[in-house]
């Protein structure tokens, strides 16, 4: 595998812990690898990697959109907005009801406000 | 912060996750050796489920790799292959030193782990190289060919 075409980062949510970590502590550790791999493919294929993928979040002052994968028969989404060449993923969660979104494009829309505010700085 | 180094800040973390990953590794290699099989034979994965006796998703799902079969589910495939799933290629990957004699013993990585938990009770046994090695693993009971089979010819050491 060659250098990857995408950046995918996470967002910082402080005391060493990234957005990556926060999903993480709910997943076993087969499906923190499992997802892994799912997010190396991202940064590799990027928005060419396949529709199933990927999905507009409804009603999203910001523009999100969601990264779709599963593990082990469990559901994932990763919360993200794709910025130039970079996916910048905000929020991720264990997806059981649709109406999950609802409860965590706010979060993630902070953490982008934050995460824009702070590259904007450098 | 960027893929690599949230991950491998996760790695140091949680250190299972290098087994995790070998784990991974192995069934994505199963799946290729099925879809290989069942392309060979032409079968759809309906038509390969059904002669198997599971369903299309649990076959798709083999095929992604995004999870590992039991014993009893890779024989009732193999069996709806028809023989051409590789299972010396199969053996490989779990350790297989030779497949050819009798009472060979096949040493089973830590991550192969599930297959041992998945052979069904009532499984023939066959401890005395398991006593001698002191490893886990499988017996193979049948010289000159190796069958994946739980309740017969491959069977879980002790």
């Amino acid at each position: 595998m060659g250098v990857p075409a995408w950046e995918v980062v996470f967002a910082d949510l402080g005391e060493d812990e990234d957005a990556f970590d926060e999903l993480a502590e709910d997943l076993t550790a087969r499906q923190v690898a499992q997802v892994q791999k799912q997010f190396n493919r991202l940064a590799q294929h990027g928005p060419a990697l396949n529709g199933d993928y990927f999905d507009n979040v409804a009603g999203s002052r910001r523009g999100l959109r969601e990264f779709r994968l599963r593990a082990d028969g469990v559901a994932i989404r990763f919360l993200y907005v794709l910025r130039e060449r970079t996916f910048v993923m905000l929020k991720g969660y264990r997806h059981s009801r649709r109406r999950d979104v609802d409860r965590h494009a706010p979060t993630a829309e902070a953490r982008l406000d934050e995460w824009e505010g702070q590259n904007e700085a450098h | 912060m960027k893929l690599t180094d949230s991950y491998a800040r996760l790695k140091a973390r949680r250190p299972e996750l290098e087994a995790a990953e070998a784990e991974i590794a192995l069934s994505e290699a199963i799946a290729d050796l099925i879809v290989d099989a069942r392309v060979r034979t032409g079968l759809t994965q309906a038509e390969l489920a059904r002669r198997a006796g599971t369903s299309q998703a649990r076959i798709s799902e083999l095929e992604r790799g995004e999870a590992n079969p039991t014993v009893d589910t890779l024989a009732r495939i193999a069996g709806a292959l028809g023989g051409l799933l590789d299972l010396g290629a199969f053996l490989s990957l779990v350790g297989s030193a030779n497949i050819t004699n009798s009472g060979t013993f096949v040493a089973v990585p830590a991550q192969m782990s599930f297959f041992t938990s998945a052979v069904t009770e009532g499984a023939a046994t066959a401890a005395s190289s398991v006593a001698v090695t002191q490893e886990e693993g499988f017996v193979l009971n049948t010289p000159g060919e190796v069958t994946l089979a739980a309740n017969s010819e491959l069977a879980l050491a002790a």
